[in-house]
């Protein structure tokens, strides 16, 4: 045991203080919130305005059409339906290991309701090793060779997630009666591939990661909800996300054009917008909503240049906080639906049905999303089943007659040598 | 209990033999037992009952017996013989069944009123996936050219190998002689519920055999038999003999 729980123990002396200290400022700011979102949602114009005009580096978020603090129930769900949804892990490359590879495995829960019941739980591994498959090359220049691993793994991963979703969601048959039912279809967190965003990603990667695979899969989506009821969406629970209070922030600064660069500072350090500087949107709509209602739908206002404005077109998701219903763990999550299925149709309407079936969902499974939850089962490695195949893959490089390979370090880990 | 069964239970105190004789004595096949507790089971205690097509697969096996996959919620009931037939032949004796979580995460009740499990299941269709029946058998013999030998297999039943139940005859002719006793009375796993649930099985299997006298015919024969050796391998454990034979009676 190498974790000294004395001198640890002494650091948390101060914890209970600073908590309670901590908790009395975060109510008022709370409560000055709920005001402020009140009296700015009977002024959507000037928030529009101020918001087009504010010099920040936050990225606020503003409603689509609804009241900002809107609080909005459910309809009832409709008695058939089949929720998809799609989630992945994976094994990262490990340059210790007897064979330099990465493994990504894409789980899957297919589950319909109704009159004619059926679920599929399945999963699917893919392992690609060999040094040119490692690696997103760069046509121009191989020192911007770009390893398959750590983030940009983790894009790839999300892109097959979201790959997987659309062939699953082409290939749901109608139900024996020849009805297509609304179709949820899922993926745990967002569509957007951040880990993208950094500087150092050249453009041949962001071509291979989004103009080849997530776009595509997202286009492949939009065409199947033009046939028929697909409701695409993100899920995110517990999220710390912050837009709409950055947009508070903006609503409430004392200079007619918001530009932080010159923020009037009080005498303390404070800034005047952190009055209503909530921690997260979470706890702001955990005062705002009941249990199984939602909020407004908000759109981000994408930084000019990023891969969010120069990919995502009509993908931008648009998000909605929602309550999770009475029942199961209370908790406020994020839905990120595409912006053309938050903005298409009667008003609202697909927004309205996402709504309803995410909390049929969530009443299945103690507040989380039942078809997400079983996606994650199936697709989960656990620590077992890592060791198991770092083993099988050593084995396969010891029948192949090929030395092991394995590092110094790795080999020297396996005990401890007298 | 009536006048005659009390005078049994008093006689039982003298001798653990003369105990299982008059035990035997009573026994008839009428009103056999109901089927045993589990969630759903593929055939009650009755052989005679036309044989479900279902089979097992082994998933786990030792010498000592083995654990083997059924159809969810489809358990064979408790001291049925089981048939393992890849290559050898195992018998086997359920001691247990189960139906548990596929991947180790609990089921929580959630009480919400469903009025049986075939409604629940179709409501929430992915149970079907998540939930597995296993039942566990305890290894009394096997097949050795044509001889069936009363003791344990050479080997252990091969994995996935698929296992079915025993037929009214087939039970019958295994329990003729009635050496796998010592090994069911051994079994790690509820082994006295296990013998007698056996016995009551093997008896209706006799009769069956036998005919099917009004009267419990052959079954009826076979259960003073297997009294009489119960009390030869139970002559130390008086209390244990007593529980099962009172197990066996109608």
């Amino acid at each position: 045991m190498t974790l000294d729980f004395q001198q640890l123990a002494a650091q948390l002396d101060d914890l209970g203080p600073q908590l309670r200290s901590q908790g009395e400022e975060a109510g008022q700011r709370l409560a000055r919130a709920l005001a402020e979102m009140r009296a700015w949602a009977r002024r959507p114009d000037d928030l529009r305005r101020r918001l087009a005009e504010a010099q920040t580096s936050w990225r606020p978020a503003e409603p689509l059409s609804e009241p900002l603090d809107a609080a909005i129930d459910a309809p009832p769900p409709p008695g058939d339906y089949a929720a998809l949804a799609t989630d992945g892990s994976h094994i990262d490359v490990d340059r210790h290991s007897a064979l330099p590879c990465y493994l990504i495995n894409v789980g899957w829960a297919r589950i319909r309701y109704g009159r004619s019941p059926d679920a599929e739980l399945s999963s699917r591994p893919e392992l690609t090793y060999g040094d040119r498959r490692l690696v997103l090359g760069d046509p121009t220049d191989a020192s911007r060779d770009a390893p398959l691993r750590g983030n940009l793994l983790a894009a790839l991963r999300s892109m097959r997630e979201v790959e997987r979703l659309a062939e699953l969601a082409a290939a749901a048959d109608a139900d024996p009666a020849g009805v297509c039912l609304p179709l949820l279809a899922l993926v745990d967190g967002t569509f957007l591939l951040w880990g993208l965003a950094r500087e150092e990603i050249t453009a041949p990667v962001k071509r291979y990661l989004l103009d080849e695979g997530m776009i595509p899969a997202l286009d492949r989506l939009q065409a199947l909800a033009q046939e028929r009821p697909v409701l695409p969406a993100g899920y995110v629970s517990r999220p710390d996300r912050s837009e709409v209070v950055h947009s508070l922030r903006v609503a409430v600064c004392p200079l007619p054009r918001v530009d932080c660069r010159a923020c009037p500072r009080r005498d303390d350090g404070s800034r005047p917008c952190d009055d209503v500087g909530v921690a997260t949107d979470r706890q702001l709509f955990g005062a705002l909503l009941a249990p199984g209602q939602r909020s407004a739908v908000f759109l981000r206002q994408p930084t000019p240049g990023s891969i969010e404005a120069q990919y995502y077109g009509d993908h931008r998701p648009a998000a909605f906080y929602l309550r999770t219903p009475p029942g199961g763990a209370d908790e406020i999550a994020c839905v990120e639906a595409p912006l053309w299925l938050a903005r298409d149709g009667p008003p609202q309407a697909d927004v309205a049905a996402l709504h309803a079936l995410l909390l049929d969902q969530c009443r299945r499974n103690m507040g989380y999303p039942l078809a997400l939850m079983e996606a994650h089962e199936q697709a989960v490695i656990t620590g077992p089943e890592r060791q198991a195949f770092g083993r099988l893959m050593e084995a396969e490089v010891a029948a192949e007659g090929l030395a092991a390979g394995t590092s110094a370090k790795a080999l020297s880990k396996r005990g401890r040598w007298l | 209990m009536n006048d005659s069964g009390r005078r049994h239970s008093e006689r039982s105190e003298e001798s653990g033999e003369g105990m299982a004789h008059a035990a035997m004595e009573e026994t008839s096949n009428e009103g056999w037992d109901a089927p045993p507790q589990t969630l759903r089971s593929a055939q009650g205690d009755n052989p005679n009952e036309p044989l479900p097509q279902i089979t097992g697969q082994v998933v786990q096996a030792d010498i000592a017996g083995f654990t083997a996959g059924w159809p969810l919620l489809q358990t064979p009931p408790l001291g049925s013989l089981l048939k393992v037939e890849d290559g050898g032949t195992i018998f086997a004796v359920v001691c247990d069944a189960r139906t548990e979580s596929i991947d180790g995460r609990p089921p929580v009740a959630r009480l919400s009123g469903e009025a049986d499990l075939e409604s629940y299941l179709e409501k929430h269709p992915h149970l079907r996936h998540l939930l597995q029946t296993k039942c566990d058998a305890v290894a009394v013999g096997h097949q050795d050219g044509d001889q069936v030998r009363h003791y344990l297999p050479p080997s252990p039943a091969p994995l996935f190998a698929p296992v079915r139940l025993c037929s009214a005859d087939e039970t019958a002719r295994f329990s003729r002689e009635l050496d796998f006793l010592k090994l069911l009375l051994a079994s790690p796993t509820h082994s006295d519920e296990t013998t007698a649930a056996c016995l009551r099985r093997a008896a209706a299997a006799h009769t069956t055999a036998g005919g099917g006298s009004a009267s419990g015919g052959d079954g009826r024969a076979f259960l003073v038999r297997a009294g009489k050796e119960l009390a030869r391998l139970l002559g130390t454990e008086p209390q244990r003999l007593t529980s099962i034979l009172r197990r066996v009676r109608p």
